[in-house]
């Protein structure tokens, strides 16, 4: 009867455990996705500013 | 007409001859020059270039070598005209040079010439070929001063190199350039060098552009790849969006470099060059100042004043156009940095999250196959034991899948953090290079150093906030220890001060005698510590544990008729324990509670008598009740 309490309970601590790893990978992979996009938008706008100023610094162009 | 007088005339007459002859040469060869030079003006080949400068070398080379001029004019032009066939180039400007030169030389020399008259005579008396001979030497050598002119006057031009290219045109009006036919080469170098920027600007403006280009396709692939989530493709976008950024800091670099071999290194020299000035002025001036009147210090501080000056503008001319080059990329890593900087924070954000669940499930899993082994080893386990246990270890695979995925994201997360971490430390070193250019190194020595300093101030201060916080925080502690302790003995003096206050008050309605209950009162500091050391609970528990039957308590508890004071609190206590007794079968004298159950129906009695009193209390008045019965029992 013991074992079975202890298995019972043991089941349900995996279940969720595994529900609610579920829950934050989704969370993660989110996050990672946000972050990766949000570097390279800032990356990519500094750069285009930078370029922009490059032309402008040279009144031919 | 005198001898002189006929002399002077001859040698006018010859003068302008040679003159006429002259100009009529030069303005050919000028009008092949110039033509050759409208056509430069249109072409950008750099190969073409070299050529017509290597060719104008060589016919300021003819026109410096004024005493073979008249022979080789007609070489001279020969070879503009067949180089006019198949070259190109050169700028009017140039050639205005050229004419001016030219007829700088020949206007000062007849000037000079014609106005030695005396000189003149000297030389007639030798012969009109000595004349030449003599003419001509005058010429090259004056042509010698001009060209030593020139080089004088470069440094000033160099000076003038602070002001951006493009701007680099020979002044028309400057006579020192138009009399020297260096000038010319100047010009051409000029010319090439203008070119050159303008090629250089069209190139960069291409490179722009297609970089711009790369860009745009870079951000407008980044939405799309992002919106349809495919890992893969994510992946192939990102490898593109490196490598295009480090070409991107290869070029910075690269810009860095050139800025610091230029902008810089004017910057740095102009530097040297005042530090060198103010030297060498002081050793000087150290060395000469005893004999020098003070009108002369005053010439020579003044001398210095100007001099300081026009280096002062140098330099702050030379800063400019250095910060001018420094500020588009110092604000672009600037930005950077922050950028990486708001980054690192979401990524340590995730990588915290990530490592707890993975160091959750770990657990977990540990827990779950210990579990399962357990389990495996019941030989006598029921169906449904066993069922759970094929259940646990299908959630158990499970939960380990997950485990590798946490384990992947966790790594993807750190590799993420290096990442940054590592492009954190190269904007930061761009920073660095780019806030050094144009800096001495004596100048980086200081800064490091006072960087240093300042840091260690910083600590220091730090340190001293830390103890200061520490000294405040003990004494805080200190006191409110102290207050503890004060209220710890004030509520065991209070405490006291009720227990004796509830004896008294027992010992007046028992006796009602109240001189006694006052005596007492007086006298409870005494009385609390004798009853404490009066009771001996060990030889009291012995004492209760003979005592079995409570008939036996019962005399013992009602005590001697004149032991007044106690008898009515031993009378209440006997009749609270038989009503306690009531209804059970036995009757009171032959209750049997055992001595140590007298102790907790005392205990129990002072509690209903004294609603609000502790059971410390309750069991410390039994005790002392008790110990009575057992002194008087010995």
């Amino acid at each position: 009867m013991d074992n079975i309490q202890e298995a019972e309970q043991l089941l349900a601590e995996l279940n969720d455990q595994i529900k609610a790893n579920e829950q934050i990978l989704d969370q993660i992979d989110q996050a990672i996705a946000v972050t990766d996009y949000d570097y390279a938008q800032r990356l990519i706008a500094e750069q285009k500013k930078y370029l922009e100023s490059l032309k402008k610094e040279d009144p031919t162009v | 007409m005198n001898e002189k007088g006929l002399g002077k005339n001859i040698y006018k007459m010859y003068k302008k001859e040679k003159n006429e002859d002259q100009e009529e040469d030069v303005a050919k060869k000028i009008e092949e020059i110039n033509q050759a030079n409208l056509k430069a003006t249109q072409e950008l080949d750099e190969e073409n270039y070299n050529k017509i400068l290597n060719n104008i070398n060589k016919r300021v080379e003819d026109f410096n070598d004024v005493p073979d001029y008249e022979d080789k004019t007609e070489k001279n032009e020969n070879e503009v005209v067949a180089e006019n066939s198949t070259n190109t180039i050169e700028s009017t400007e140039s050639t205005e040079t050229v004419m001016d030169i030219i007829n700088g030389i020949e206007t000062e020399e007849n000037e000079e010439e014609i106005g030695d008259e005396d000189d003149f005579l000297n030389k007639i008396n030798t012969g009109f070929g000595d004349f030449d001979n003599v003419s001509d030497q005058d010429l090259e050598n004056e042509t010698e001063t001009e060209i030593e002119n020139i080089k004088f006057i470069e440094p000033i031009r160099d000076t003038a190199e602070s002001i951006p290219a493009g701007s680099e045109v020979i002044k028309e009006n400057n006579p020192a350039e138009q009399n020297n036919p260096e000038v010319v080469v100047n010009s051409a170098e000029t010319i090439l060098v203008n070119n050159e920027s303008q090629k250089e600007t069209l190139m960069t403006e291409e490179i722009i552009k297609e970089r711009l280009i790369e860009l745009d396709g870079l951000f407008n692939r980044l939405t799309s790849e992002l919106q349809a989530g495919d890992e893969s493709s994510k992946k192939g976008f990102f490898k593109k969006f490196f490598t295009f950024f480090k070409k991107e800091q290869a070029r910075d670099e690269s810009d860095v470099e050139k800025i610091s071999r230029k902008e810089g290194q004017e910057l740095i020299q102009i530097k040297n060059k005042i530090e060198n000035h103010k030297s060498k002025y002081e050793n000087n001036l150290g060395l000469v100042k005893d004999i020098l009147s003070e009108e002369d210090k005053v010439i020579i501080e003044q001398n210095k004043a100007l001099e300081d000056n026009i280096l002062s503008v140098e330099q702050e001319n030379c800063q400019n156009a250095l910060d001018d080059r420094k500020l588009v990329l110092f604000e672009k890593y600037n930005s950077r940095k922050k950028s990486i900087e708001t980054c690192l924070i979401g990524y340590n954000e995730i990588n915290s999250i990530t490592s707890k669940t993975r160091m959750e499930t770990a657990i977990q899993v540990l827990q779950a196959e210990r579990a399962v082994r357990n389990l495996s080893n019941d030989k006598q386990a029921t169906e449904t034991l066993e069922a759970l246990r094929t259940t646990i270890v299908e959630r158990l695979s499970d939960l380990k899948e997950q485990q590798l995925k946490i384990d992947h994201r966790y790594k993807l997360v750190r590799q993420r953090i290096v990442k940054l971490q590592t492009d954190y430390f190269e904007a930061k070193n761009m920073l660095n290079k780019i806030n050094n250019l144009g800096k001495t190194t004596h100048e980086i020595a200081k800064e490091i150093r006072d960087n240093r300093e300042e840091a260690e101030k910083f600590r220091k201060e730090k340190e001293a906030e830390k103890k200061e916080e520490e000294k405040k925080e003990a004494e805080r502690k200190a006191a409110e220890a102290a207050a503890a302790a004060a209220k710890e003995n004030q509520d065991k003096q209070a405490k006291e001060y009720d227990k004796n206050e509830d004896e008294t008050k027992d010992d007046q309605v028992t006796t009602g005698n109240k001189q006694e209950s006052q005596d007492n009162q007086k006298k409870q500091p005494e009385n609390q510590g004798n009853q404490k050391k009066e009771i001996d609970i060990k030889a009291l528990d012995e004492f209760l544990l003979k005592k079995k039957k409570f008939n036996k308590w019962n005399e013992l508890i009602k005590g001697p008729k004149k032991d007044l004071k106690n008898q009515q609190f031993y009378g209440d206590f006997y009749s609270f324990v038989e009503k306690r007794i009531q209804g059970k079968k036995f009757k009171i004298d032959d209750y049997e509670p055992g001595g140590i159950d007298v102790r907790q129906l005392m205990i129990d009695y002072i509690i209903e008598k004294k609603p609000g009193i502790n059971k410390e209390k309750a069991e410390r008045m039994a005790n002392f009740r008790l110990d009575k019965i057992r002194q008087r029992d010995l």
